[in-house]
């Protein structure tokens, strides 16, 4: 009977759950794609020889990728299907009222929204698998050509990917209606008889202890976790924002009203501006379900790409506060290697040798690269020096790691560590120091020079060269481009510029990956909210024309509403966004003189003026119609 | 979903006997400007198959009356007791099964589904309380109400009589032993109403409902039974068998 309902209630109020849909439908798209191109690569990966680690090493890097995509985009998904929810509920207070007058108990009411909930996520489910699998083919060539996945892995059957999509689309869709359902029930009968919705600002205790928890569990992983290192960092920065998000939202009945006062603070004197202010500020709930998706975005998306370029800072500062060589070579064939070791005028002239080792942990192999380098070659021309142990000790059967290793790997200093090289010989090596990390400079660890030779290790392509004394680093560079065949000569300066140049790059390509399905999500919610919010409101717009307002200012007074809620979104997202950025900024910057400080404004910026032209659009754009269908002569004759 | 259980046929047997019972109930209400005292100490018996008018000036109490009346609002004092039951002990879920095996209501604005058909809509209450109604049961009360050839209309393809005539059928078709109206004939013509208000008057002369109507029209009270006037949350008059000019001339003394 509820089911029933139901699924009639989505086919008259479609425009209610679209938003849910195409953002299910496209939640459901890229995990069913995700796991079909995992599927792939894994069955892939096993046909390839075990040999050809750099392959496989390629492929693993594939399958984090688009878990953390399809993990990111779960996240939206679900919140923008519990805003959207919460919102279908709030608009239909009184038929849902109605229902419960005829007869309805709390319990069927919840029961019908659950089922809208289903009705909802199994057509998004089988919209989002279609696409998903139709799209596969050119998202495998695209990863192909952009050289993110080798040539020739075939497609696996995506009956099972289709499956777990859509399993996780249904309960993504169920997770998400949930707390709407349970406010639904909480619709008193007498809700049909009143005429003009009302709504408090007071929030359950739940819900508020729940908002609570979120916002000071952000704040203790942020001040108590002192990421030092750059990984670390990355990985707070891609899931503290959401903890915020989650917590301003529950908050937002209490706080949103109160920020909405604040941003019109010396404004009321406009009517239009005033009246915007009521309305805001009387329906508390409708307002912080309109500001979420705005929120989630602005915080998410400002959080990471601010986080990502202060970590390129950290890298930048880094690199520059180490590197002590003044002539870099990059892309140096071996016969370069050989002429720059042969000159005259070279004192020292550091390259490292790099070599693919498995670490044995838990009875389980993990392919890295390590770097076999000489231990005061490096220290001269890299600056690379020990924070634990002694790096003089990197003798023998001994290897160093970085800070981020030990953390990550849980590796300690004197710890012996089973090592199988790719030639097969296996022996264990004892961890004498631990260095700063310094990505651009060196792998993260690091063995003998002599034991890497010995098994198979091949010079990286890049020099660290300084000159002998009296000879002039521009001189050095001008004589070895003459000389060098395959290698290019540069002042250390410009080195370190390309590099950051690199990883600001590399950068843009992951923030588009990970943000671009979100935020295609949030522009339909955020859109799909405001169009519904101004369909909705019909009566209302006409009561404001009868009493004077011309179309005209009541077109200005929608469009100042969704700017102050996209206002308002805006100053918690940017708060969020400073907070999670310099609380990751200062342990990273601890300890370095010169780091420089780097910040995004062209991509911010372009967060803003989406978040505040989207809904401004999509509030104005339905009312225009709505007013022309409604004129005061007609609301007035009935 | 529970079909009727016994417990539940017992309050229909009492029910009877008294329909609706108001002990001294008062509802105040708190806002910002300070307390609201929308009843203050009512005390009525609403007769078994009669059909009473609550009437009263605006801000009076009348539509308090009728919320507390129906459980759908709680009074801060003083007791309601439909059936026999006293609605204070029920939970929300009890209040649900109360009302919506043995009250039916109708108002103003009529309150139907957009999204279903006349059918539909009148057959909801039965399908909610667990029961699976036939067609012909939902075609007999829309035939009752003189609309049985637009079983298949939804409300936005229907006049605001017809509509009003979909709900009566909605509240009649559970069988209620009471049914609440709030200015029912408010939203309609003076012959559209009448039509409304005759229907009303039949439920409860042939059926035996009670009837207890909200209205602020004299010629609408003049079809009830008896009139009861309201006056700053308290009763201030019961006219019995009453003409229009009658309640009209009362009226007007209380708004003086």
């Amino acid at each position: 009977m509820m089911l029933r309902l139901s699924q009639r209630n989505v086919r008259r109020n479609w425009t209610l759950f679209a938003g849910s849909f195409v953002a299910l439908g496209l939640g459901v798209a890229l995990l069913a794609l995700s796991v079909i191109l995992i599927w792939s690569v894994q069955a892939y990966t096993a046909t390839v020889d075990p040999s050809e680690t750099d392959l496989l090493l390629a492929l693993d890097d594939l399958m984090a990728m688009l878990g953390v995509v399809s993990g990111f985009s779960g996240f939206m998904a679900i919140f923008i299907v519990a805003s959207t929810f919460s919102f279908a509920v709030n608009a239909r207070q009184r038929e849902i009222g109605l229902l419960r007058l005829v007869g309805a108990t709390p319990k069927q009411v919840r029961r019908m929204v659950l089922g809208e909930s289903l009705v909802v996520g199994v057509l998004a489910s089988v919209a989002g698998c279609a696409l998903g699998w139709l799209l596969s083919p050119a998202v495998l060539w695209g990863l192909h050509r952009r050289g993110l996945a080798p040539d020739a892995v075939p497609l696996a059957a995506p009956w099972w990917p289709m499956v777990i999509a859509s399993g996780i689309g249904i309960s993504v869709a169920f997770l998400g209606a949930r707390v709407a359902a349970r406010r639904a029930a909480k619709v008193a009968p007498v809700q049909a008889l009143r005429e003009a919705d009302a709504e408090r600002g007071r929030i359950g205790v739940w819900r508020a202890l729940v908002g609570v928890a979120c916002l000071a569990g952000a704040v203790t992983m942020l001040v108590g976790v002192r990421a030092g290192n750059p990984e670390l960092a990355m990985v707070l920065a891609l899931f503290v924002p959401e903890m915020i998000v989650i917590g301003l939202v529950c908050l937002g009945p209490l706080l949103i009203p109160q920020l909405v006062r604040l941003l019109t603070l010396g404004l009321r004197g406009n009517v239009l501006v005033a009246l915007a202010r009521d309305n805001l500020v009387a329906m508390p709930r409708r307002t912080t379900s309109l500001a979420s998706p705005i929120l989630a975005i602005s915080a998410i998306a400002g959080s990471l790409i601010l986080s990502l370029s202060f970590a390129a800072d950290w890298d930048n500062g880094v690199t520059r506060q180490q590197l002590e060589a003044p002539v870099v070579v990059s892309g140096a064939s071996p016969a370069d290697g050989d002429t720059i070791r042969q000159r005259g005028n070279v004192a020292v002239a550091d390259n490292g040798l790099l070599v693919q080792v498995a670490i044995g942990r838990d009875g389980e192999w993990d392919d890295e690269t390590f770097e076999g380098v000489d231990p005061t070659l490096a220290a001269d021309a890299r600056g690379t020096r020990a924070r634990k142990g002694q790096l003089d000790g990197l003798t023998g059967r001994s290897m160093a790691i970085a800070r981020s290793v030990a953390w990550d790997y849980g590796i300690r200093l004197g710890d012996t560590v089973p090592v199988r090289f790719e030639d097969g010989t296996r022996m264990r090596l004892t961890v004498v120091a631990e260095v700063e990390d310094a990505n651009n400079l060196q792998a993260t660890f690091l063995l003998p020079h002599t034991l890497a030779a010995r098994h198979g290790g091949e010079p990286s392509d890049t020099w660290f060269v300084v000159p002998s004394p009296g000879n002039r680093a521009g001189t050095l560079v001008d004589e070895l481009s003459e000389d060098l065949t395959d290698g290019v000569a540069m002042p250390a300066d410009q080195w370190v510029a390309d590099r950051d140049r690199d990883t600001r790059d590399d950068n843009t390509l992951s923030l588009f990956l990970v943000l671009g399905p979100s935020s295609l999500y949030a522009a339909i919610a955020i859109a799909n909210t405001l169009l519904m919010g101004s369909m909705q409101r019909r009566h209302e717009f006409v009561a404001t024309r009868l009493v004077g307002a011309t179309e005209h200012q009541v077109r200005r007074l929608v469009v100042i509403e969704a700017g102050l809620v996209a206002a308002v979104a805006l100053v918690l997202g940017a708060v969020t966004t400073v907070m999670v950025g310099s609380l990751l900024r200062m342990p990273m910057t601890e300890g370095l003189d010169d780091v420089p400080l780097t910040i995004p404004w062209l991509s911010l910026a372009s967060i803003v003026v989406a978040c505040l032209v989207i809904p401004m659009v999509a509030a104005v754009a339905p009312a225009r119609a709505v007013l022309k269908e409604a004129s005061p002569a007609r609301a007035a004759t009935g | 979903m529970k079909l009727r259980s016994r417990d539940d046929q017992d309050i229909s047997a009492r029910t009877i006997d008294h329909p609706v019972i108001l002990d001294g109930i008062t509802r105040t209400y708190s806002s910002k400007a300070g307390k609201v005292h929308a009843l203050r100490g009512v005390t009525h018996t609403f007769a078994p198959s009669s059909f009473t008018a609550v009437m009263g000036p605006s801000g009076s109490g009348k539509s308090t009356l009728l919320q507390c009346a129906a459980g759908l609002d709680r009074p801060t004092s003083g007791r309601v007791r439909v059936g026999g039951v006293d609605l204070a002990g029920l939970s929300e879920v009890g209040l649900t099964r109360l009302r919506r095996d043995t009250m039916g209501f109708v108002f103003q604005s009529y309150n139907l589904l957009p999204a279903l058909t006349a059918h539909d809509n009148v057959a909801l209450p039965l399908r909610l309380a667990g029961a699976a109604p036939g067609r012909s049961t939902v075609r007999q009360v829309l035939a009752r109400v003189g609309l049985a050839e637009l079983h298949h209309r939804r409300p936005s393809e229907l006049s605001g009589g017809q509509q009003q005539r979909v709900s009566i059928a909605r509240a009649l078709v559970s069988r209620p032993h009471v049914v609440f109206a709030d200015e029912p004939t408010g939203a309609l013509d003076r012959s559209t109403g009448r039509q409304v208000l005759e229907l009303l008057r039949s439920t409860v002369d042939t059926e035996g409902l009670t009837v207890v109507m909200v209205t602020h029209d004299p010629v609408a009270a003049s079809y009830a039974d008896s009139v009861l006037f309201l006056e700053d949350g308290q009763v201030v008059g019961n006219l019995v068998g009453a003409d229009g000019a009658q309640i009209a001339a009362h009226m007007s003394e209380l708004e003086r």
